[in-house]
């Protein structure tokens, strides 16, 4: 191992071996796929997000939810996900490649502080609830140690008639009822469209069929 | 280390006792008695040392000062962690930009650049080049750090990617790629134009470590934020990049660390050598394939984590290999580690190596995995490897080429040793509180009838051991830190009341005026 050419060589082989294995075929096998095309509707699936949801994914990246919450459901084999309902309550499945063909870019995420988010939107239908949830996690969900985002609200002191987006019934560590007001930033209310725009068990691909519970 | 004002202060690698001769013998022992080592030899080492002092302390100073700026973010995220309601209404503290922010400050900015230095220095010394266009090198460590800080500031103020070990937000990545292909550039070049025939083990290392960076780099940035393919896609390569910066990039530069520091130390030569050139063929060509057992069961196809586990079990083989080379040198010489901080730390940072490889491959197994998958234990794993291996073996390097440079000793040994500990204390804190957690909220995890919540609250009291842990470990990088400074002002002083004898005046006209007047006393 004397010569630098040998090692310049041996060191290039080693490097494309992983490279072609782990990148280029990956590239070639899943950076084509195609939506899931229904025959007589032509509708495609999974359905392209609603613009306001693609701004809340950026938020979403800005604020590191991932580190503690994952966005994708193992199989029965794999793990307890299904058992727990984050696959989706009537037709469970596991989350596929094409499950995340319409986003820009996933989070599947490594760690699991929190519970996963591949379906939240399905499990949580209601936008007051995901406002409350990111004022203040623990109140909605008492003894969580997500950390409470105020800064993703404005406080601020009602002017004739109270703003429709206002926080309902806020509790703890509150503005003055009647006087004051917490009002939800444009980029609180992305975030709450990314959030609810997670359904991925809401529509069907032949790929992942539904693993219902084991009676 | 309590015979530290008898013997050789504990920083004192012999650096006048026993120069290096030629660096790249095979086995690479230094020449134990002075009287081997030519007068011009000795005036080579010292025109490569100064050619590289300069740029070596650079790289050195700026990766301190991102330790540094890594422990408070970190403690700053830990805090978050262990008391969510602490400074809400900042949107730069909140856990998910601190948390990332800290780990990239410490991969890239005090690994990756203390990984520099050390990496050109050593390359340097055994190839028997000295440093040439010094300037260039200085210029690509300021575009370097430019690049390291935007990043972090970019994250901090919600430019980050959330990618895992690739948050820098995507104007980042060209400016830190163009500064270190420069960086590369001389570290391969001095390598094909060594003076020195014959090759050791830590110039292969660093020579993957070098080349490997750009290219994975350039790859996932590519692949995921200027020319975006399918996020499935997206996140084998993702992976796949992560893999190569931990099991390539970062474990070859702090291997090449180990077999230049160890071997010196002990003056002794590594243990089997062929066992050496084993370990470094197969574990580069297992670790680069490794990297997608992160995504076990995840939404990509089986066959590549199936192979990514194959080869994860496998880089057992490459490193217990590698870890017969040193403790064959250093059977009977433990005695040894007590004196010279800079054997100690490599030597504690190679167990550290050992631990975090068997971790990281039982987290290959599905048993094993389908409890600790998505739970701290894979965090106790890279903290292990990346504060315990990489970081141990990095302050080995600084130990041991520093004094080089500035031709005198560590100042205060008292410090080192309790950086030592606390380190040690500290990582095993974080370790107990990591693993016994982790296996608590795996458990909890894998039982549908647990809910989250109750998870948490369980592992609560282990993440406050674990933060405990985090502080002692920012406490003993606050030792370094003034270690090094003293080390930095002790060197003015010191180098007027004597000059170190390998500061011999030479006559080759690269050695700059600074070493050029020095007499010996």
């Amino acid at each position: 191992m004397n010569r630098s050419s040998l090692i310049f060589v041996g060191l290039l082989l080693i490097f494309l071996t992983s490279f072609i294995g782990l990148v280029i075929v990956p590239y070639v096998q899943l950076g084509r796929l195609l939506p899931d095309i229904d025959d007589t509707t032509r509708d495609q699936t999974p359905a392209a997000f609603p613009g306001i949801a693609e701004q809340g994914r950026a938020v979403y990246a800005a604020n590191g939810c991932v580190y503690c919450h994952s966005q994708q459901v193992r199989s029965r084999k794999s793990g307890s996900d299904l058992d727990r309902g984050w696959g989706g309550d009537t037709d469970p499945r596991r989350t596929v490649a094409r499950d995340y063909l319409r986003d820009r870019a996933a989070y599947l995420g490594a760690s699991r502080m929190g519970p996963d988010l591949a379906n939240v939107g399905s499990r949580r239908d209601k936008a007051d609830w995901h406002f409350q949830h990111l004022y203040d996690p623990a109140e909605v969900a008492p003894g969580s140690n997500c950390p409470p985002m105020h800064f993703l609200f404005e406080r601020r002191t009602i002017v004739g008639q109270p703003s429709i987006d206002a926080l309902q019934a806020p509790g703890a560590e509150r503005p003055v009822p009647g006087r004051q007001e917490l009002v939800p930033t444009p980029q609180a209310k992305a975030l709450v469209a990314y959030l609810m725009s997670l359904k991925r068990s809401s529509y069907k691909l032949p790929e992942a069929p539904s693993e219902p519970a084991e009676p | 280390m309590s015979s530290a004002e008898t013997e050789p202060t504990p920083g004192s690698t012999g650096l006048i006792a026993t120069p290096e001769t030629v660096p790249a013998s095979n086995p690479p022992i230094a020449l134990a008695s002075s009287s081997r080592a030519s007068l011009e030899t000795r005036q080579e080492l010292a025109v490569i040392d100064e050619s590289l002092r300069g740029s070596t302390l650079l790289f050195f100073g700026s990766a301190i000062a991102w330790l540094l700026i890594g422990s408070a973010l970190s403690l700053l995220a830990w805090c978050k962690l262990i008391v969510p309601h602490f400074l809400t209404n900042l949107d730069w503290m909140t856990f998910g930009r601190l948390w990332p922010a800290q780990q990239d400050a410490f991969l890239y900015g005090w690994a990756g650049s203390a990984g520099i230095g050390a990496g050109l220095w050593i390359m340097s010394r055994l190839c028997r080049v000295p440093l040439r266009h010094g300037g260039v090198l200085t210029a690509a460590w300021a575009l370097w750090n430019i690049g390291l800080l935007m990043g972090v500031v970019g994250i901090l103020s919600g430019d980050g990617t959330s990618q895992p070990w690739l948050e820098f937000p995507r104007h980042v990545s060209p400016i830190l790629f163009t500064a270190y292909s420069f960086i590369a550039i001389w570290a391969v070049l001095m390598f094909r134009y060594r003076r020195e025939g014959h090759t050791y083990v830590s110039q292969w290392y660093l020579a993957a470590a070098f080349l490997w960076f750009p290219w994975i780099y350039a790859t996932v940035n590519l692949v995921e934020f200027f020319l975006p393919v399918q996020p499935a896609a997206q996140a084998v390569v993702h992976w796949w990049y992560v893999g190569n910066l931990f099991g390539v990039w970062l474990t070859a530069t702090a291997l090449a660390i180990a077999y230049y520091v160890v071997p010196r130390g002990l003056h002794r030569p590594i243990h089997r050598y062929g066992l050496a050139v084993f370990g470094f063929w197969a574990l580069l060509l297992l670790s680069s394939w490794s990297g997608l057992v992160h995504v076990i069961g995840g939404p990509i196809p089986a066959w590549m984590i199936t192979v990514s586990i194959v080869a994860n079990t496998l880089t057992l083989l490459p490193v217990f290999s590698i870890l017969r080379n040193f403790t064959g040198a250093l059977e009977g010489r433990g005695h040894v580690l007590r004196r010279t901080p800079s054997l100690r730390f490599a030597t504690a940072g190679l167990y550290f190596f050992v631990g975090a490889s068997v971790l990281g491959v039982c987290l290959g197994f599905r048993w094993f995995s389908e409890v600790a998958h998505f739970s701290v234990v894979t965090l106790a794993q890279e903290q292990l490897f990346l504060a315990g291996f990489v970081g141990f073996s990095l302050f080995g390097a600084i130990y041991y080429i520093a004094p080089r440079l500035l031709g005198h000793d560590w100042v205060a040994p008292d410090l080192i040793r309790w950086q030592f500990w606390l380190n040690v204390v500290g990582l095993a804190l974080l370790m107990s509180g990591l693993l016994l957690g982790g296996f608590l909220q795996g458990l909890g995890l894998e039982d549908a009838k647990v809910p989250p919540i109750v998870i948490v609250n369980l592992l609560n009291p282990f993440l406050l051991v674990a933060g405990l842990g985090v502080l002692l470990l920012a406490i003993s990088n606050v030792l370094f830190t003034a270690s090094f400074l003293l080390l930095l002002v002790g060197a003015g002083r010191r180098l007027v009341l004597s000059k170190p004898f390998v500061f011999v005046s030479t006559a080759t006209p690269s050695a700059s005026a600074a070493t050029a007047p020095v007499t010996v006393p």
